[in-house]
């Protein structure tokens, strides 16, 4: 078998992305293109930590515009102790804390995602197991479970499962613990285990 | 015949963290243009409006010249026109007040230290009847020195104790004195 080796002069080298680090300094010197940058970066992981916490996507896309805000705000906080990314989480579940607090939600309404079907199911009238949860009734029953744990097991599990967060960036994050984390972990998951197999029971 | 495999469980996956039960369990995400609307929001919270180049800076020279010259204004004033005191107000008798000690050297700075005990293993019991109450604060607040390493002298044990050695690493034992 003949192996044709091409020149590495020619392979095509894959886009270097600035550091997020490199961002910032490019922001602080006044680039307005480092922001968008940023912002595309971090937009997703940050509107699904302040969705599930929030339950509502237009109040979860004025916590990401609020945690923007406030993280690049308050730069001189972060310091460069954690990763961006770990500052910015941090201030985005702030900002969507204030936003429940402001508007006095204590109950989460979640809202239908756009190709749901109409709303058939209450918020204990989840389809049953046997018809298979289709990903629209699995997005709503993990929706209604989530608003029920407690603030600080929401919080926590939010920011390790949907801001994809590390044990230790989620102890950062929040000014915890790393064996708190994981406790609040542990029953975070024994709770939602138990609200989620409550609504699947025909 | 293949048997069929059973399906994992989507909620189990979403619970174990496994990332494509997280990412099928995803909110929808906002389209395009709301994100633009949120990135403009904050564009525009972040790098307000700014002024004219020029026009703030001279405005805040005004500010400043004017604030200068009314309190000029004012000093002047007020040494021409306050009454001169008659009499020298009496300056009241300070009294002394207690101030708590300084905090005594440590008697043990120049000597090194062989810790006995440290402050969580000690217990400290009011005795009865004393008919006084220490206050202030922890006496105990690090290390319980008992005795200096000048304090101690160690003696090659009796060669009836077989296992009692005088290394360093071992830990230091105290005897009560067996009552007579």
């Amino acid at each position: 078998m003949r192996i044709s080796l091409m020149p590495l002069a020619v392979l095509p080298l894959p886009p270097v992305l600035p550091t997020d680090d490199a961002l910032l300094t490019r922001f602080a010197g006044g680039d307005r293109a480092a922001l968008d940058e940023l912002f595309r970066r971090y937009r997703s992981v940050a509107y699904r930590v302040a969705y599930r916490l929030l339950g509502r996507e237009a109040d979860a896309l004025d916590a990401v515009q609020d945690g923007f805000v406030n993280a690049l705000t308050h730069l001189d906080r972060f310091g460069g102790r954690s990763s961006f990314k770990t500052w910015l989480m941090r201030v985005v579940c702030n900002a969507a804390l204030d936003i429940g607090r402001q508007r006095k939600r204590n109950e989460r309404v979640p809202q239908a995602p756009r190709d749901a079907s109409p709303d058939r199911f209450g918020v204990d009238d989840l389809a049953p197991a046997d018809t298979g949860l289709v990903r629209a009734d699995l997005r709503r029953a993990i929706d209604v479970a989530l608003a029920r744990l407690p603030d600080a097991q929401r919080r926590t599990f939010v920011l390790h499962v949907e801001g994809e967060l590390t044990y230790r960036q989620v102890a950062d994050a929040l000014g915890i613990s790393i064996g708190t984390v994981m406790s609040r972990l542990f029953y975070a998951r024994q709770k939602l285990k138990d609200l989620l197999a409550a609504h699947q029971q025909p | 015949m293949i048997p069929e495999q059973p399906q994992p469980d989507p909620l189990d996956g979403y619970l174990a963290n496994d990332r494509d039960a997280v990412h099928a369990a995803r909110p929808d995400e906002p389209v395009e243009a709301q994100w633009d609307a949120v990135r403009r929001r904050i564009h525009d919270r972040l790098n307000p409006a700014s002024p004219v180049p020029g026009s703030g800076r001279w405005r805040a020279a005004v500010c400043v010249a004017v604030g200068a010259a009314l309190t000029t204004a004012a000093a002047v004033a007020w040494i021409a026109f306050a009454p001169a005191p008659t009499q020298k107000p009496e300056i009241a008798a300070v009294r002394s007040v207690p101030i708590s000690p300084e905090t005594p050297a440590d008697p043990l700075a120049e000597f090194a230290v062989l810790p006995m005990a440290t402050a969580n293993e000690v217990d400290i019991s009011r005795v009865p009847g004393s008919g006084w109450l220490p206050v202030g604060s922890d006496p105990l607040p690090g290390t319980l020195s008992l005795a200096t390493t000048d304090e101690v002298e160690l003696d090659d044990p009796d060669s009836v104790w077989s296992q009692v050695t005088k290394s360093p690493g071992d830990a230091p034992m105290i005897f009560a004195a067996k009552p007579r």
